[in-house]
């Protein structure tokens, strides 16, 4: 399911002395079956965005259309004036193909195919069990009860909390557990696109290192998966895609590597360490190729090409 | 979640912003008195209660509050206002010589007194909330804390522990907005998971509610630990005098806006205490 935002603005408390613009015309593309990363800097607009695809706020102006759920303004715009015939039937077809009324079941329906995860998503835990909480999410879109644990159970195993964990409270986990079992109770529900917003922040990096190759593994198996974060790191390793957000806009849409070697901080964003470290050894004198450097093997072998060949 | 703002500090600059919290929750409590007092007749109370209505929204105006949005806010009160017309009709009241003044639904006899008496209490309860959300809207927390602080001093001499009080409040208004956004969050992410708040049948109702509040104390729970350890790292001792950063100042305007409040509810209660009938007295109207 591919994602497209079109011409998107939106604006938090309109109209009020709250009021703030958090995102500004965005026209996106996002392809299916792709791991894609969406950057920049705190308050440029990228939880906004995300909660867009799942409806979770609606657009002022403009709209983002999900496989077939457009998600659109509440009010409908006003025709500009001085439209010819033909221009005003233009308007109206893709008026009545944009604004269609959503009932709560196509609501429902649409974030069953997207999962969120939201920073922190320990925070929403609730149930008595590990299992049952787990099962919330499909128990909800209304899978059976007995297939909602087997699929609670496959996605605890997923997540590598084996059977020890199913009975336990989720209370008296410790948070890298916790983050997990959250991060199960979305991919219980099977969603075509998974959404993870921040999902290393505060765990230790053998953690963190496990959850990202957790997503890896969810997109092999055909899942879109769009990771928020300011981790340039994580973005190097695992992104196939980048977009680069700043003041509610979007800046670049590229492939990694083709952002690396710019100057980021303009955007608050530092070079993987990894790339800035080739960088450092390039100015030093060893000639060698960084271009397409994005693990530590990456480097080892240009640097052993570069003794090779010189 | 819209009703969740109203009420909520709005940062204009007005001269309801500008008022001393102290002066402005002295006047909350003495138009209290104004509105809730009986009046010799009823015609006497809808008159008082609409000057008072029309002085709270003079208050909203200067505000720079919207009165559609109060009554957004207000809408929440439905509920109540049947509820209300509902008991007041299934009692019978009148007073003598008034016997007969009723209509019937069907074979029940609806007295107007009693639909009197409910728009009153009606009408009152939205006098009063419009006076708290004015005064809620227009002070910043840490100053209605100021306020409150200056009118339980007196109890420091009976060994009531004030400024403990005092913190309990402010910690409390200050994190009103945290809890309200820590709400927010819960529930989109239980939204992401399919809980939907607004629509489905009671029990399914109840489950989401649950979803909710759940997390909802286990982060407050944390958050007041972690509150509680940040305040003690910084030095925090209970039982010593604290200082203030923001002096409060009564200022003439305070005085005039003093006297003006003052002199409109001594009138209310000269009128409530002597009987004075207006309508009988200047047209010698006597309504029943």
């Amino acid at each position: 399911m591919p994602i497209e935002f079109s011409r998107l603005s939106f604006v938090y408390n309109p109209k009020s002395p709250f009021q703030s613009s958090a995102l500004n015309d965005i026209s996106l593309l996002l392809p299916e079956k792709q791991f894609i990363a969406i950057v920049g800097r705190t308050g440029s607009g990228k939880s906004t965005l995300i909660q867009q695809i799942n409806a979770l706020l609606s657009p002022t102006s403009g709209y983002v259309q999900i496989g077939d759920f457009i998600n659109h303004p509440e009010k409908k715009p006003k025709r500009p004036k001085g439209l010819n015939d033909e221009e005003k039937a233009a308007f109206k077809k893709e008026e009545r193909r944009i604004y269609q009324k959503h009932k709560s079941k196509d609501i429902k329906a649409l974030r069953k195919r997207v999962g969120l995860v939201f920073q922190f998503p320990e925070y929403q835990l609730f149930e008595e069990t590990v299992e049952k909480d787990v099962a919330f999410g499909p128990k909800n879109f209304g899978v059976k009860k007995e297939d909602a644990i087997r699929s609670a159970h496959e996605a605890l195993l997923r997540v590598g909390l084996d059977e020890s964990f199913f009975q336990r409270s989720p209370f008296e986990l410790s948070g890298g557990e916790k983050r997990k079992v959250a991060i199960a109770g979305i991919l219980a529900t099977s969603p075509e696109i998974l959404i993870v917003d921040e999902p290393t922040a505060g765990l230790d990096p053998a953690a963190a290192k496990e959850t990202m190759e957790l997503f890896t593994k969810i997109r092999d198996a055909g899942t879109t998966v769009i990771l928020v974060t300011h981790d340039m790191d994580l973005v190097a390793t695992y992104a196939q895609m980048v977009v680069v957000m700043e003041n509610g806009r979007v800046e670049k849409t590229c492939a990694p590597s083709e952002l690396f070697g710019q100057d980021l901080t303009q955007y608050s964003l530092q070079n993987p360490r990894i790339f800035d470290f080739a960088l450092r050894l390039k100015q030093k004198g060893l000639t060698i190729d960084t271009e397409g450097i994005r693990s530590v093997n990456d480097l080892a072998e240009a640097i052993i090409r570069s003794k090779q060949n010189g | 979640m819209a009703n969740f703002t109203m009420g909520r500090y709005v940062p204009y600059d007005s001269w309801v912003h500008r008022m001393d919290p102290r002066l402005k929750i002295y006047a909350l409590i003495i138009m209290m008195v104004a509105i809730f007092i009986n009046y010799p007749t009823w015609t006497m109370t809808y008159t008082i209660l609409g000057i008072l209505f029309v002085f709270t929204l003079i208050l909203l105006w200067s505000a720079r509050m919207k009165f559609t949005s109060l009554l957004k806010s207000l809408s929440g009160l439905w509920f109540m206002v049947v509820f209300l017309l509902v008991i007041y009709i299934l009692v019978p009241r009148y007073s003598e010589g008034n016997e007969d003044w009723y209509f019937l639904i069907g074979n029940f006899k609806v007295y107007w007194e009693s639909l009197l008496e409910a728009g009153k209490v009606f009408f009152r309860l939205v006098v009063m909330l419009s006076l708290s959300l004015v005064l809620t809207a227009t002070t910043k927390p840490l100053a209605l804390t100021d306020g409150l602080d200056w009118y339980l001093s007196p109890l420091r001499w009976l060994g009531v522990p004030t400024p403990i009080l005092a913190m309990i409040i402010s910690l409390a208004l200050r994190f009103i907005p945290t809890i309200l956004e820590d709400v927010q969050r819960i529930l989109k992410a239980q939204s992401s998971r399919g809980v939907d708040f607004k629509h489905g049948h009671i029990f399914a109702k109840f489950r989401a509610i649950i979803s909710l509040i759940i997390p909802l104390f286990v982060s407050s729970f944390i958050r007041s630990d972690e509150l509680a350890n940040a305040m003690e790292c910084r030095g925090y001792d209970p039982s010593t005098k604290r200082t203030k950063y923001r002096k409060l100042h009564f200022r003439w305007w305070d005085l005039l806006e003093f006297v003006i409040v003052s002199a409109i509810v001594a009138g209310c209660l000269t009128i409530c205490i002597t009987g004075f009938d207006a309508y009988s007295f200047f047209w010698g109207l006597s309504l029943k």
